[in-house]
């Protein structure tokens, strides 16, 4: 008996050692290590932490003028896009030496999201940005904010309910409607075409789908003869479309939701010898993707959802604290249109075919759109 | 003293059998609230973190407890998360449509307790293993509440709900864990002191056995898979007060929750051991491991691993100490 509690305490402290010795490091700042996308790439960014006391690191962030601790509750991690996301976010807090980022992830359970944020305003922290995992049922945690008097930043998806000092995002329906629109230019009228949509339920998706079908309505020529959810996932988007080719072959072009279904449409689409089918686009950060765009086989496409909403709400979250306010809490980043024109300059050849090359976006949105959000 | 001589009724209280019983894991909570306040004294060991915890942990120790009875005897439950949605979400929907909070919340207890007297049925009736019903009772429940929901997200905003979740007694009691309180107090009861409990244990420690002594074995699988349900109607019930919404998306996972949880609490996957305690203390050992990770900054994926790692030692250490018996 004395033995086996011995083997449990044991267990545990070295549980607990393994633990706090990962942890350690993550104190400073937020697990950026872990991410397996490159965010020290060549082109334009000086990354040292240090020297930015001196000088104001590229692309530019917004620098705090006091001792601040903030809390983020993401979602997850559980996809490129979301390490990239958090990046983005990681990337402000290294470059603002007086800011300490305090971390903690749901694994897309809402539940363990409301526990997070509880136990990370418990600690008292001065701002929370949360990025929620279901939209809708973290209402609590507005309350919990208003309570604390502490600034809420919502990012990325929807949290559903009002009270939020600053919803940092884009609007999905402009994709939709820009898409919507490109088809019709394309296709003179009138054309069939197929749908892939992304994760049913979820606020980018009913916001994109809500955006194209409304814009839709203004042209009777164009036939969508169905839609499949591919999750955002190009395995998914590949069975997807193989069955979409079986199913109608008479269509003349898909339309996708994000890159990644774009890559795996394409991939379908290839395998048939169908490459006369056009692809639109609508979220179009990944180098392939991009690439994509520039050899000319997909038609435009608007970037939403931009990867780096991350950042841009650690800013708000910063400045909010820094003292200066809002023009509307609806805190919209602008969705440049993408062609074969200018894709060049969005891509970055050092990165990874499917990575998110990041920076020269942001860059972009901070020295134009950042400043007009403030009074 | 030398106990062992004695008869277990003249023993001091503390050195009766179930002490005995509970001094592992007791020892491995108040371990883990040193290890808590060790690692990060300010955040850790203050009354709004403990009350944290225990509130965060009450929808999954309501549930536990009808998990530990339905482990005891023999069986097992896979269909308690899916279980979970549908009753929050026919609640929601009840409440949005005819705004009775007391409707809703009869509806959720009856849609439990529906969902695991079909799983009790279809267990003794067809004389198929458990673990095949629920998984696929979990799946069609599931599927009916993403019909029921049209996949989409129900708020609710309703005075009696949002005191479920957020209300305090006595002053510092969150609603949840007190409501989670009574269900263990119950649970404790009915392990201890009633027949149900008795014959619960007997038919997990041997069916066969049980079955030749007299015990309506039918008659008790189907009685214990419906309170494991009409729990579960009742934490679905906390969940919607707590969360102000439920989906297809909100309580999933809870089945793999609360068996870690009760095998944690030392109980037997095949049956025959098990204690309301235990689980319940497995519960919170869980959650505080949950907070003082989150204190720590660790990312999810170490949790899981962490978790994981923690499970399987607490089986091959129970199966150890089972073997002296």
């Amino acid at each position: 008996m004395k033995k086996t509690i011995l083997t449990i305490i044991l267990a545990i402290a070295l549980c607990a050692m393994l633990v706090a010795c990962q942890a350690a490091p993550a104190e400073s700042s937020a697990p950026a290590s872990e991410a397996p996308a490159a965010t020290s790439e060549a082109p334009a960014s000086t990354e040292a932490p240090a020297s930015s006391e001196a000088a104001m690191p590229d692309p530019p962030v917004s620098i705090a003028n006091g001792e601040y601790t903030i809390g983020f509750s993401n979602a997850s991690v559980s996809n490129p896009w979301r390490v990239v996301f958090t990046d983005t976010l990681n990337y402000v807090a290294e470059n603002n030496p007086n800011v300490t980022l305090y971390t903690t992830d749901a694994n897309e359970d809402a539940q363990k999201q409301l526990a997070d944020c509880e136990d990370l305003i418990s600690k008292d922290i001065d701002a929370l940005v949360v990025s929620p995992a279901v939209t809708g049922a973290l209402a609590p945690v507005i309350d919990m904010c208003k309570e604390k008097g502490i600034p809420l930043v919502v990012v990325d998806r929807d949290i559903g309910a009002e009270g939020y000092d600053a919803f940092v995002r884009t609007d999905g329906h402009i994709l939709g409607e820009a898409i919507a629109d490109s088809v019709n230019n394309y296709f003179n009228g009138t054309a069939k075409v197929v749908y892939i949509s992304g994760i049913a339920g979820s606020g980018p998706d009913n916001e994109r789908n809500e955006g194209f079908y409304d814009q839709l309505k203004k042209y009777p020529g164009i036939e969508v003869l169905a839609t499949q959810a591919a999750d955002w996932d190009p395995t998914k988007s590949l069975t997807v479309m193989e069955n979409l080719l079986q199913g109608y072959p008479e269509m003349q072009g898909v339309v996708c939701t994000d890159g990644t279904t774009a890559v795996g449409a394409w991939q379908a689409i290839q395998a048939a010898n169908r490459t006369d089918i056009v692809l639109f686009n609508m979220d179009n950060t990944r180098n392939d993707s991009l690439q994509m765009t520039l050899d000319g086989i997909i038609v435009d496409t608007s970037v939403e959802n931009a990867i780096y909403c991350g950042a841009w709400a650690m800013n708000v979250a910063i400045d909010l604290l820094n003292g200066k306010t809002l023009k509307s809490p609806e805190v919209m980043i602008p969705t440049p249109f993408i062609t074969k024109d200018n894709a060049a300059q969005f891509m970055d050849p050092s990165l990874a075919a499917t990575d998110y090359p990041w920076k020269g976006l942001y860059k972009d949105s901070m020295e134009t759109a950042y400043p007009e959000i403030w009074n | 003293m030398n106990t062992d001589k004695m008869l277990i009724t003249q023993r001091p209280w503390y050195r009766r059998y179930a002490f005995k019983q509970y001094s592992a894991i007791l020892i491995v909570l108040i371990g883990l609230i040193v290890i808590g306040t060790v690692l990060s004294y300010q955040s850790f060991f203050t009354l709004t973190n403990f009350t944290n915890i225990i509130r965060q942990a009450s929808i999954i120790g309501i549930v536990v407890i009808g998990a530990t009875f339905i482990l005891i005897s023999g069986g097992i439950d896979l269909s308690v998360g899916s279980n979970l949605i549908l009753s929050s979400c026919s609640a929601a929907l009840v409440l949005t449509q005819t705004g009775n909070p007391l409707l809703a919340i009869l509806l959720a207890l009856a849609v439990g307790t529906a969902v695991g007297l079909l799983n009790g049925f279809l267990v003794m009736r067809f004389k198929i293993a458990s673990f095949i019903v629920t998984l696929g009772i979990g799946q069609i429940s599931l599927g009916l509440a993403m019909f029921i929901t049209g996949n989409k997200i129900i708020s609710i905003s309703d005075k009696v709900f949002s005191g479920i979740g957020s209300s305090y007694i006595f002053g510092f009691l969150p609603m949840p864990a007190f409501i989670c309180i009574l269900v263990v107090i119950a649970g404790i009861l009915i392990e201890k002191k009633s027949t149900l409990g008795r014959y619960i244990y007997a038919i997990g420690g041997n069916e066969e056995a049980s079955k030749l002594s007299g015990i309506d074995v039918n008659k008790f699988k189907v009685i214990v898979f419906s309170m494991g349900g009409l729990f579960i109607g009742l934490a679905a019930v906390v969940q919607l007060g707590r969360m102000s919404a439920a989906s297809n998306q909100i309580g999933t996972g809870a089945e793999l929750e609360a068996i870690s949880a009760a095998v944690i609490g030392g109980t037997a996957i095949t049956g025959g051991y098990g204690s309301v305690i235990g689980s319940i203390v497995g519960v919170v050992i869980l959650q505080i491991l949950n907070n003082i990770l989150n204190m720590m900054n660790v990312p999810s994926y170490s949790q899981l691993l962490l978790k994981g790692i923690i499970l399987i030692g607490a089986i091959i250490i129970y199966q150890k100490q089972q073997s002296k018996y």
